[in-house]
């Protein structure tokens, strides 16, 4: 009899458990892919964020490479920041997201055309030195400041 | 000459340079906030605002360890270093409603004065060796350390504004604020005329400031030494002056 109602209390609190479980999962996958793409974001930035200091000469290249980047993997973001991936998998992504999606989500539309635009402008290294500052500060800097978690 | 009642009845506590220093970093530490909070607003994509800030900051905090030594006698720190038991029976004395009053700061408020000045040096210092996490603004002193470091520098640069000097700050004006309304000492109003009431309780620390001669002139002089011992080195370092 004691070993019946053990296996009943066992049965009973697993299934609590996945059905907790499940009301909470968070789409892991979601996460990674994002900040596979952030990451992706932040590589591309390296080069031109070190011309941009002085630190590297000029390379139209390199440039180029990081503006195709952000249009590239702008538009792909928003979908990953889906409502069943807020947590987990050491996202710094902030709840103000989800509290201002349209806002948050115009920002990557925004970071895909400036980025398109600037292809077309940061040509030579005096339009660059002008240009690129502009479009990290505009797009990424105003963004984290709000909706990432500081370092 | 007859002299004015109102100035029969109060004494000179802060000279003109004290408050003035007092003023100045008030709007630039709240300048450097805003400046950096809404760079992108504000069009100042490389933190130029920003940076100039804290490297005035410093010059006028070294400034007023300068004139912590030269000032008028209510500035000087000998004449406001006290020990911590005096700082621990100001307190009780305030737990138990009774008036002490100083003409300078009294023993509790210059340990938080001289917090409030550390702090601010360090957050302004810090800065010096910051880059902004997207890489687009620099401190004039970053290539001096490695990326490791200025990692950290920025990370302290943004754990000591808000968890340090914010709540140091709101100490600060939440006790002025409370001395005036509850003691009624303007404390505030003193850091802006200068004055305080001589009455009702005699001050123990002294009935008048002692200014130094020409003291505009030697706060002068000592803003020069002091722009000159900042932006000299950091100039010469990194070839700019911010």
């Amino acid at each position: 009899m004691l070993v019946r109602i053990a296996l009943i209390v066992v049965v009973a609190a697993s299934a609590a458990t996945g059905l907790a479980s499940t009301s909470t999962a968070q789409n892991i996958d979601a996460i990674k892919a994002r900040k596979e793409i952030l990451k992706g974001f932040g590589a591309a930035a390296k080069d031109p964020g070190a011309m941009a200091k002085g630190d590297a000469p000029f390379d139209a290249a390199k440039v180029k490479a990081a503006l195709i980047a952000f249009q590239a993997g702008a538009p792909k973001l928003p979908p990953l920041f889906s409502p069943d991936a807020k947590t987990g998998g050491d996202t710094e992504a902030l709840p103000a997201i989800w509290d201002n999606k349209t806002d948050f989500e115009a920002r990557f539309i925004k970071l895909a055309s400036a980025a398109k635009a600037a292809g077309d402008t940061m040509t030579d290294e005096f339009a660059f030195m002008d240009a690129w500052p502009k479009l990290i500060s505009e797009n990424c800097s105003s963004c984290h400041k709000v909706y990432r978690k500081p370092n | 000459m007859a002299i004015a009642p109102e100035r029969r009845q109060s004494a000179v506590a802060w000279d003109l340079p004290t408050r003035l220093f007092h003023w100045t970093l008030v709007a630039l530490v709240l300048s450097a906030w805003v400046s950096f909070q809404y760079a992108e607003h504000l069009g100042d994509h490389r933190l130029r605002w920003h940076r100039a800030n804290g490297v005035a900051i410093i010059v006028i905090l070294l400034w007023r360890v300068m004139w912590g030594f030269a000032g008028t006698s209510t500035s000087r720190f000998a004449r406001f270093l006290y020990s911590p038991v005096a700082a621990a029976r100001y307190a009780a004395s305030l737990v138990s409603g009774r008036t002490r009053r100083f003409l300078g700061h009294n023993p509790l408020g210059a340990y938080v004065v001289l917090a409030l000045l550390a702090i601010a040096f360090t957050q302004a210092t810090l800065g010096l060796f910051t880059v902004e996490h997207n890489d687009i603004a620099a401190g004039p002193l970053y290539r001096l350390v490695t990326e490791e470091a200025t990692k950290l520098a920025s990370r302290w640069h943004r754990v000591l504004f808000f968890y340090v000097l914010l709540p140091a700050v709101a100490l600060h004006v939440t006790a002025n604020v409370l001395y005036g309304v509850v003691k009624r000492e303007p404390l505030i109003t003193a850091m802006v005329t200068g004055r305080k009431p001589n009455e009702p309780v005699a001050f123990e620390d002294a009935q008048s400031a002692d200014q130094p001669p020409r003291p505009l002139a030697r706060a002068a002089l000592l803003l020069t030494i002091s722009a000159g011992l900042v932006l000299g080195p950091i100039y010469a370092v990194s070839g700019r002056f911010y």
